[in-house]
């Protein structure tokens, strides 16, 4: 059975990486913001590890708000359930999870793209339905990060 | 009463923009107790009118790019200002703006006139699958909406526009 090559999440990482490495705290102080003005906290509350949902109380609304406010300020397109849609890439859907609970190859691609979040929290048993709750407000700069990296070889137009 | 807040659909081009009018009389039930001896439309009733509005710009956006029939729902209202009272008899024209589409959910700017004054802004944001609530209708109820929202549409847009829209894949070439 394949398990589907990590060279296309190695590749989403790099280009995040790349960008973060100049911009991440210019990004990062946009999506703070934009995190505190869709939740209604305070901005210090935002912090790199706050789990949105579990610490500020997040709900999937909200991160449809957010997208929207990230794809206006940084002129991006962003995919809705992107994360999970580059995790998956090009595994089928029986390596990337039975009855909802992610593979370890799944968890493994997990780990790569979002290296915010402390590897302990990818355990076995982590189903597809809570990645949203290991997200960060790093996890949308990275995000953020990697459509600026997909847009740029194009330079594609800010709208 | 009844619940449908837009009279007339006069313009929609997918993916850009809506306008459409209603037109609120004194046989209106609300009017008697908001307010009596000075009736005034609710500004929550122009901000629905303003949903009804652009749930149909989003709805016929996503057909126009996917052919895929969507049902949306309100998910925020943001920056609702009301500026003006409207009153029996007032001719309201809503014009509603396309700002972002996603897979799943679309943000619209919403703007009500009286002539040419401004009564009322908001900015809308309707989702239509799962994840956002609207993927919780049963499918036996999703059936019934969907004839339903075809028989009003067809009347609110009229037969030309409605074929216009419903054809397949409509405006899908010319952009």
């Amino acid at each position: 059975m394949s398990q589907g090559s990590t060279e296309e999440v190695l590749q989403i990482r790099q280009g995040a990486d790349r960008i973060l490495a100049t911009r991440h705290d210019e990004i990062f102080a946009t999506v703070r913001s934009a995190v505190a003005e869709v939740l209604g906290c305070e901005e210090s509350d935002v912090t790199p590890r706050a789990s949105l949902m579990a610490d500020l109380h997040a709900e999937s609304l909200d991160f449809l708000d957010l997208l929207f406010r990230l794809e206006s300020a940084f002129g991006i397109k962003i995919p809705r359930g992107g994360i999970q849609k580059a995790t998956q890439g090009s595994l089928s859907d029986a390596e990337f999870q039975h009855n909802g609970v992610l593979t370890e190859a799944a968890l493994e691609r997990l780990r790569l793209l979002m290296p915010e979040v402390d590897p302990a929290r990818f355990k076995p048993g982590l189903t597809a339905r809570e990645i949203p709750t290991l997200f960060t407000a790093e996890t949308f700069a990275r995000l953020v990060a990697w459509r600026l990296a997909e847009a740029e070889p194009a330079q594609a137009p800010v709208a | 009463m009844r619940f449908l807040l837009i009279d007339r659909i006069l313009q929609l081009e997918p993916g850009r923009f809506a306008v459409g009018v209603k037109n609120p009389t004194m046989s209106e039930d609300y009017f008697a107790d908001h307010f009596p001896a000075f009736p005034v439309v609710p500004g929550v009733l122009i901000v629905e009118a303003m949903a009804q509005l652009s749930g149909r710009l989003v709805a016929y956006s996503v057909r126009a790019e996917s052919g895929e029939v969507v049902l949306p729902v309100l998910l925020t209202i943001q920056q609702a200002r009301f500026r003006r009272f409207v009153r029996p008899g007032d001719a309201v024209t809503i014009r509603s703006d396309l700002l972002q589409l996603t897979d799943g959910a679309g943000r619209c700017k919403a703007e009500a006139r009286v002539g040419e004054q401004l009564v009322a802004t908001a900015e809308v944001m309707l989702g239509y699958d799962t994840g956002s609530g609207a993927g919780v209708i049963p499918e036996a109820a999703r059936r019934k909406l969907e004839a339903w929202g075809e028989e009003i549409n067809r009347s609110l847009l009229g037969e030309e526009l409605y074929a216009r829209l419903t054809q397949p894949a409509v405006n899908r070439e010319s952009r």
